[in-house]
């Protein structure tokens, strides 16, 4: 037996000395297990549940797997490449949305910002573009085999896409009456440049998020807005006033004329009563003719004459009556 | 001896293994590999796989298959009708001969420094013959407006774009192409503008053009509102002096009318007794006409007093 009890240093022990028949039998299956560890490492793998792999043998292209644990040839004989299909990716233009969540937060300050949303329409007038797209993979293959960037390559081609369409729309149209066609076009546009280079994306929306004129020039495109709102307002006021004041006139039309008629229901009826009355008496006068006459005459006279304030009776042949009288204004009225 | 056996057998196995690893390489799907020995080429490998090669003679470059990025940097252009406008492009290019790419460039980097100077030059030669609605617009569809004032506007300019961006690019994508056809293994797929903007010091002279249009437009569109409002009001006044002026006729010719008809119903009936009628209304009269301020003067010669003077009876007192 060997004597463990004494120190040795390293230099001093010899090859010969190691008792190596102790240690031999340890060695075949200590490299097994450590074979075994490394085999399996790399002959298992797992996709995720949004993810697909696209797996390379010896570089070549095999075949793409689904989620779940797979197999593969180990020691870099099979290659894998995870890329995640479920997920939507977004691409903002103009603007960054810094924190995700319930406090979103959203910058506008970036290198180049001003210069990703500055554009120039057709009418040469600037806007400001903010806008986003989404996208998924459709082909994992298409995506990894045909373009190295894919990502700068989508943010490339939707930049110069929406630039060509702005470019070809008047301030108005990129403002407000072109935007959902400006989306529509922006998306068919950047799939149809994508799907030529075959990257395997599937463009889902392209949205705007905010078209705006340049801050320095807002406060002037606000002033048209309020002259609309003045301009309706002030036509809004004049029709009201009319609509008060027209139909007023008309009730005041009717009523005069409503009275008018009373008026000549009452004329003709006063006038029919007044005929009625004088031929009735009429109808007796003729019975007595002389008599009533007389009647009629005297009693006038008596519910006249005490009336007047003088009374002469002069005698029919008395003549120069006029020198009786004083001629004296103030008598004649008194 | 036996544990020298076993030392040359390890060395052994390690050199295997090392001259194999020198012998075999694999080439990728997203790669392709030119082969050189002692750094000259021999032969270029485009498909992937597992492939032999002369152990430590021989080496493998590598380069990308796929698609590869270019971007530009921005360039100041005077365009044909002399507006100074910042371009910026982008291009995606590809090594189609990686053999030509090898020997004529050798690096990716050297690569993009010959396309900065192909297509560089090619978008100033192309943009500067183009006026900067040419390269701006697309097509010449009619730009639509909210209002007609900015549509008749735009209308008198009578732009006509006789190429449009897309043709022009074109144009750009042809010329770089022809540059550097069959020198450099290179295929420019595609050239895309990615922006134009004037330079930044004439930014401000366009945004003063921008509000005065609009202010303008403000303007007018007040104008308009006083313009409806007079409108209105005026119609509105006119429909009045019609209302009370219609009230005011149709009133007067009814109570006319109302006149007329009891003028003639009193006629009518006056004229059966006018003698009765004249004695009975003229006695109506004198009650009505006589008061306390009048002096009346009568002689004796009347009917009412010729009893004072005697009370004989008168054969011609009862007249008619």
């Amino acid at each position: 037996m060997p004597d463990y009890g004494q120190y040795k240093r390293p230099q001093d022990i010899r090859f010969e000395d190691i008792p190596w028949g102790s240690v031999k039998k340890f060695i075949p299956p200590i490299l097994i297990i450590i074979f075994v560890i490394i085999t399996g490492y790399t002959a298992f793998y797992t996709v995720r549940a949004n993810e697909e792999a696209v797996i390379l043998r010896f570089g070549s292209y095999k075949e793409t797997v689904g989620p779940g644990l797979h197999t593969k040839l180990p020691y870099g004989i099979d290659k894998i490449l995870k890329g995640e299909v479920k997920r939507i990716y977004n691409e903002e233009f103009g603007f960054r949305t810094e924190q995700r969540g319930s406090s979103s937060m959203i910058g506008y300050e970036y290198p180049d910002a001003r210069g990703e949303r500055l554009m120039l329409t057709g009418d040469i007038n600037s806007a400001e573009v903010h806008w986003v797209i989404r996208y998924k993979i459709k082909a994992l293959e298409e995506y990894f085999f045909n373009v190295r960037n894919v990502r700068e390559t989508i943010r490339d081609v939707s930049q110069a896409a929406m630039r060509t369409l702005v470019g070809d729309r008047s301030i108005d149209e990129v403002l407000t009456v072109g935007r959902t066609e400006i989306e529509q076009k922006s998306k068919e546009d950047l799939q149809r440049i994508l799907d030529g280079y075959k990257c395997g994306i599937d463009i889902q929306t392209v949205l705007l998020k905010g078209v705006n004129p340049p801050e320095p020039v807002k406060d002037a495109f606000n002033a048209v807005n309020q002259a609309i709102q003045i301009r309706d307002r002030i036509i809004n006021e004049a029709e009201g006033q009319k609509n008060k004041i027209l139909p007023a006139a008309e009730g005041k039309k009717q009523q005069v004329i409503k009275e008018a008629e009373g008026y000549r229901i009452r004329r003709v009826n006063e006038a029919t009563g007044d005929i009625k009355a004088f031929l009735a008496v009429y109808e007796e006068y003729k019975k007595a003719e002389d008599v009533t006459r007389r009647r009629l005459y005297l009693e006038t006279m008596s519910k006249v004459i005490p009336k007047c304030e003088k009374l002469y009776i002069i005698d029919k042949d008395i003549k120069g009556l006029l020198p009786m009288f004083e001629i004296n204004p103030e008598g004649v009225k008194k | 001896m036996k544990k020298t056996i076993i030392v040359i057998t390890i060395i052994a196995v390690v050199a295997v293994l090392i001259c194999l690893k020198a012998s075999v390489y694999v080439v990728d799907v997203r790669l392709q590999a030119v082969i050189t020995q002692f750094g000259k080429p021999t032969r270029t490998v485009t498909e992937p796989g597992l492939y032999v090669k002369s152990p430590f003679i021989q080496e493998v470059r590598y380069f990308d298959k796929r698609l590869l990025e270019w971007s530009g940097e921005p360039s100041d252009i005077l365009t044909r009708d002399k507006e100074n406008i910042g371009v910026g492009t982008w291009a995606r290019w590809k090594i189609t001969d990686p053999l030509k790419f090898y020997t004529s460039l050798g690096t990716e980097s050297r690569g993009q420094g010959v396309l900065d100077e192909v297509i560089e030059s090619a978008v100033k030669n192309v943009v500067s013959a183009y006026t900067l609605k040419e390269v701006l617009r697309n097509t010449n569809r009619k730009l639509e407006y909210t209002t007609k004032e900015l549509e008749d506007a735009e209308d008198i300019k009578k732009v006509l774009i006789t190429m449009g961006r897309d043709k022009i690019v074109e144009e750009i994508r042809k010329m770089a192409a022809r540059a550097l056809e069959g020198r450099y293994g290179i295929e420019l797929v595609d050239v895309r503008i990615k922006y134009i903007n004037y330079v930044e010091a004439v930014i401000p002279k366009i945004y003063d053009r921008m509000r005065s249009e609009r202010i303008r437009i403000a303007n007018k569109y007040e104008s308009e509102g006083r313009r409806e409002e007079a409108e209105i009001l005026g119609s509105m006044k006119r429909e009045l002096e019609r209302i009370e002026s219609e009230g005011y006729r149709t009133a007067e010719e009814t109570m006319g009318q109302a006149n007329a008809e009891a003028v003639k119903i009193y006629a009518e009936a006056y004229e059966k007794a006018p003698e009765f009628y004249s004695f009975t209304k003229t006695l109506e009269t004198y009650e009505s006409t006589f008061d306390k301020q009048t002096h009346l003067i009568l002689t004796t010669d009347g009917d009412y007093f010729k009893y004072l003077k005697s009370f004989q009876k008168e054969d011609k007192s009862v007249p008619e």
